[in-house]
Formats: C-alpha cells, structure tokens, sequence
C-alpha cells in the first residue's frame, strides 16, 4: 500500500514532469519506505508492460478497400474502376516480349532445322567443284 | 503543418484518388491501432477504420489545416470509436471473450506477418510475451471507455498531452488526473497476475 500523497505523484515523476523539489522529495520517500518502493515498482512494470504492446498493423489492403467504398457509395461519381492501360504494367510485360524474342532467336539460331540457321548455312561460302573451276576461263 | 502536407490537403480537396491512398497508406496502421485496443476486435476495428476513411473523405473541407492532418484523423476516429463502442453495448455484442487474435499474434513477428511454430527462435518466450499481451489488453479492456482512451493515446500511441489536449478536447488537467487514475487502476488489475 503507496501513501496516498506520493501516490498522486507516480504519474508525473514516471513521466519526468514532476518539480525538482518534489521529485527530490518522493525520491528520499521511496528510498525511505519499502511499501512505497514495491507500489512504485509494480507502477513501472505496468507502464513498461504498457509500453511494450505490439502495434496492431492494418490490412494492407485498407486503402483499396475504401476507395471501392467510396466508389460504390457515391454511385461511380468519385474513385471510378481504373482504364485498362492504368492496369496494364507494360514496363513487365516489354520485358518479358524482350526475353522471348531472345529466347525464340536462339532457338532458331542453334536448331538443325530453324529458320535461321538454315539461312545462314545457305550463305557459307561453298567449295567450287573441280570441273566448274576448270570450265571458267582462268585469266 | 508541413508544407508536404499542405501540399497534400490541397489534392485531398479535390478529391485525387492517389493523394487519398497515400494519405490512409500513412495513417492506416495509427488509425487501426486506436481502434483496435479501444475496441479489442479485430474485425471491428477493420470496419471502423474502413468508416474512419471514408468519413475523412467526406468531410476533409471541414479541416482547416490548425493542427496536424495526423491529429485531426485521431479525432475522427475517437468519434467513431465512441459511437461504436456505444452501438456495441446496446447490442450486447462486447464480451471479453472477444479480444481474439491476441492469442494468434503469438507467433507474429516485427514486419506483422504470421510465422509458423518452426520459425520461432525462442517459443516459450514468445508464448509469454503472448501472454503479457493478453493480460494487459484484457486489463485495458476492463477500463472505462474515458480512461482507455486516455491510455491508448498516451501510453500505446505515445503522443503528447498538448495533442491529446486537441484530440479529446479536455482541459490538459483532466486529461493527466484521468491518465493516472487508469494507470493506477492498471497497475492493480496487472498486479493480480503477478
């Protein structure tokens, strides 16, 4: 059991807002009376217990949430659905048209039968046969 | 208020939809908190956070810029946490019994994402600090509605008595006589489970 006169003060001396004189003062009663002391301890255990609370974090998709309220409650007027090309991330899907041009390119470059390959195997120079070197007049 | 917030009042007045979302992006989560220790449902406090929004961006002419933005929607949402709490009680909907996912934050670390058991490093200690945070929402539970509110600002939401003061619109003495009743009365309801 605190006396009821330093009692009063836990809260201000907690929060550091009590007068130099009668902080002094309740700190020499603390000091001085055991009952006091636990009653302050268990005041600052509370405090810190408190203090120590996680924050309650909202859903993240809040925001999304309340601008559909806002659109529904105001009959479309306000927050309107979004045009496609708002929606689109286009800077992902060049990406991806990039990678697969890339990836197509390779394919046809390395495959036996591709396109490409076959493109350039036809424009490899090829050997001139020996009777076609000799019908050609040589200079 | 900052320039940066003037800036923003500005597009919330027109009614810009992305200064909107940036503005309940900053705020959701000290919104959601007052909410949700003041209601202790979770579900609840979804809801009327949801209302809180959707009435700032009914009445944001009626701000006029003299406190932060910050304060002003605390206001919002002690008033709408007021009515709810009143809109409960006559339901009889508010039983302790519903401070709920208290226990399911056992396992929720700093980012606010649930973790399974495995995860945990030290189980036993995050069962206890689990504990400690259901007994002291069920203590703040127990407080009157003024006193919680009190508590919640000042002691989980840590602002200062001078935006208190503007929040709740009581004497700056009022507020601390009240803030330390409860904390007085805290300081017994937690001791019981010393």
């Amino acid at each position: 059991m605190a006396c009821p006169e330093f009692e009063a003060e836990f809260s201000d001396y907690y929060d550091g807002t009590l007068p130099a004189e009668r902080k002094t003062a309740l700190e020499a009663h603390l000091a001085a009376d055991a009952g006091c002391r636990d009653e302050y301890e268990r005041f600052r255990e509370a405090m810190s217990a408190l203090s120590g609370l996680k924050r309650s974090q909202a859903p993240r998709e809040l925001s999304e949430r309340v601008a559909e309220t806002i659109h529904r409650r105001s009959a479309g007027r306000f927050f309107g659905r979004k045009a496609f090309g708002d929606r689109v991330p286009y800077e992902l899907l060049a990406g991806i048209g990039l990678i697969l041009l890339v990836a197509l390119y390779l394919t046809l470059r390395w495959s036996a039968t591709g396109t490409v390959h076959d493109t350039w195997r036809r424009h490899e120079a090829q050997p001139i046969p020996e009777e076609a070197r000799q019908a050609v007049p040589q200079p | 208020m900052s320039l940066r917030e003037r800036l923003l009042l500005a597009r919330l007045r027109e009614r810009d939809e992305r200064a909107f979302r940036e503005m309940v992006d900053e705020n959701r989560d000290r919104v959601f908190n007052l909410l949700h220790r003041m209601i202790g449902v979770r579900a609840e406090a979804e809801d009327l956070a949801q209302e809180v929004f959707v009435t700032v961006f009914k009445t944001i002419d009626q701000f006029r810029g003299e406190s932060k933005l910050s304060t002003w929607l605390y206001r919002v949402a002690v008033n709408h946490c007021k009515n709810r709490i009143k809109y409960l009680a006559r339901r009889h909907d508010r039983d302790t019994g519903a401070l709920d996912e208290i226990a399911e934050r056992t396992a929720v670390v700093q980012g606010g994402e649930p973790i399974g058991a495995g995860q945990i490093r030290n189980p036993e200690r995050a069962l206890e600090g689990a504990e400690v945070e259901k007994l002291v929402q069920a203590a703040i539970a127990e407080l009157d509605e003024e006193q919680r509110l009190v508590v919640v600002l000042r002691d989980i939401e840590e602002l200062s008595y001078e935006e208190i003061v503007d929040i709740t619109g009581l004497p700056e003495g009022t507020v601390k006589s009240r803030l330390h009743r409860a904390r007085l009365a805290l300081k017994e309801k937690l001791a019981k489970h010393r």
